[in-house]
């Protein structure tokens, strides 16, 4: 008995303190750690709480708002003609390959060019090169292409209608759930044609949206995707303006994002829909009795089909997460309004801190999807030859296949941990900045973020307990 | 860890204790928040008061 009395404290102490394993998100790859996995957990809390210090030393006063930007040049109007033509053909392909090709999700290009290649490469390619997005677009390039067409026949077009400013970018944050509960709860999601029926009623609306209220003001305001890649964008060091190129510091961009209605939500659910891809992957959400199954059990015994229990409940998770990060958010911005004189309304400081979250958000991405990128990315190599996963070559490269000793798991777990830290960081300099420009006493300013410095934290260590969960 | 006890009324309970594999580790996760989150919550209410006593001195 009093082995056994011994025996379980001292299992639990092992598998705490004992070097973890981790996996990389999506591939069943698995890291051997030298330390507990925790243990990055609390390492990465005192990074935030030393670069919250050395901010609070060295950075007395806002500078970001005051960095010039120099001017590199212009891109022709040819090029972007070019781009805006690629994303239509690329969309064509897309929806062609998941209507017409093999209905078996690894062998169609569809569900690879979706989930993949557009939804987490673009924000890998928007936070170098700007918002590529923007000018690849197709529903943008087709709407813009019908208006030029029809206002040369027409000889003008009549003028849009004025697009409820009340709405702000509430329809982009719907339409990112939407597309977050596809990929994630939908039971058709790996049905190509069913992706492809999807991609053409979203641009269908686009279209109708577009020509309603102008391309433009409906592409920066509802187009989820667009308004998504553009935040991306906003931390490149390259700032597009139309075809005008502009080089500035990495990160500082965020200082731009429009604080609309809407937009506070927008960064929620990115972080939101990612971080319950994660938690849907661990035993607290999966395992013998977890919350998926009594939530599932529950709608079955409400009279649901099992398909649709399961569907219900992973819609219930979808938005626990989503409003627990709304609602930690939240937390951060009435703390830091209680905090000193002259406060200003928490909606109001919801929007004006709304940025400090996209590198945030990226980061989550970063940590989430890079070794999906990485290795599923590969896929496309392939999929290009034969888009229909009928046994054609187009392009000599069918025989390829995906290389999974490109990068170690370690290698991944790092890459990993390194961009929550530095996600994290960043979202701390943007913070800090501006609430030295928000507050005219420093000391009130740095004790505001006092709230936000723990909401990091609590982001930091929240995500690396994702991680960790998928992989258990 | 998934241990049912036994039958009550014809169905099978399961202590929430019987799942503390699945969870434990959140704790380890949550240990850094709540310290960081409780000396900033002190060191805020100190400096506020200091700053009190400052400006009634003043």
């Amino acid at each position: 008995m009093y082995r056994i009395r011994l025996a379980a404290p001292a299992a639990l102490l092992a598998a705490l303190v004992l070097p973890a394993q981790a996996a990389a998100h999506g591939i069943g790859q698995r890291a051997d750690l030298p330390i507990p996995v925790w243990l990055f957990a609390w390492a990465a809390a005192l990074v935030l709480v030393a670069s919250f210090v050395a901010l609070t030393v060295l950075w007395p006063k806002p500078v970001i708002a005051g960095l010039k930007e120099r001017l590199l040049g212009r891109a022709p109007l040819a090029l972007e003609m070019l781009a805006g033509l690629l994303g239509v053909c690329g969309f064509a392909v897309i929806v062609y390959a998941g209507l017409a090709g093999s209905q078996t999700p690894t062998a169609n290009l569809a569900p690879t060019a979706i989930f993949v290649l557009v939804w987490v490469g673009i924000p890998f390619l928007s936070v170098v090169f700007g918002d590529v997005f923007n000018v690849i677009s197709p529903w943008r390039a087709v709407g813009r292409g019908l208006g030029w067409a029809i206002s040369r026949i027409s000889g003008g077009l009549p003028a849009p209608m004025a697009y409820p400013e009340r709405l702000g970018r509430w329809p982009a944050a719907l339409t990112i759930f939407a597309f977050a509960w596809i990929e994630l709860v939908w039971s058709g999601r790996e049905s190509p044609s069913s992706l492809a029926i999807a991609a053409l009623l979203y641009a269908a609306i686009m279209l109708i949206g577009m020509s309603c209220f102008g391309a433009e003001k409906w592409c920066r305001n509802a187009d989820g995707f667009g308004v998504a890649f553009s935040l991306f964008a906003l931390l490149a060091p390259l700032d597009w303006e139309g075809r005008r190129c502009s080089l500035r510091a990495p990160i500082v961009g965020a200082l731009k994002m429009p604080q609309v209605p809407g937009s506070v939500a927008v960064v929620c659910v990115m972080i939101g829909s990612t971080s319950f891809d994660g938690f849907s992957q661990g035993a607290i959400w999966t395992g013998a009795g977890g919350l998926a199954q009594s939530l599932t059990d529950s709608f079955s015994s409400a009279g649901f089909s099992d398909a649709t229990s399961v569907e219900l409940a992973y819609t219930v998770g979808l938005l626990l997460i989503v409003a627990l990060v709304s609602g930690l958010y939240r937390l951060a911005v009435i703390g830091m309004c209680r905090t000193g004189a002259g406060k200003p309304p928490v909606d109001e400081l919801a929007r004006s801190f709304a940025h400090t979250l996209i590198p945030i958000a990226f980061a989550y991405i970063v940590a989430h999807y890079f070794s999906l990128l990485l290795f599923q990315g590969q896929a496309a190599v392939f999929l290009v030859s034969d888009p229909l996963g009928d046994g054609s070559d187009i392009f000599g490269t069918s025989t390829s296949a995906i290389d999974y000793s490109l990068l170690g798991a370690n290698a991944i777990w790092y890459v990993q941990v390194a961009a929550l830290v530095i996600g994290h960081v960043a979202g701390l300099v943007l913070a800090h900045d501006r609430a030295l420009a928000t507050w005219a006493d420093p000391r009130v300013a740095v004790r505001s973020q006092y709230w936000m410095l723990t909401v990091m934290v609590a982001f930091t260590c929240i995500g690396l307990w994702l991680l960790s969960a998928a992989a258990s | 860890m998934h241990r049912p006890l036994a039958p009550l009324g014809g169905s099978v309970v399961n202590l929430p204790l019987a799942h503390a594999g699945h969870w434990y580790h959140v704790l380890l996760y949550l240990a850094p928040i709540l310290l960081i989150g409780a000396g900033l919550w002190w060191s805020s209410r100190r400096e506020a008061k200091r700053d009190k006593s400052d400006g009634s001195d003043g």
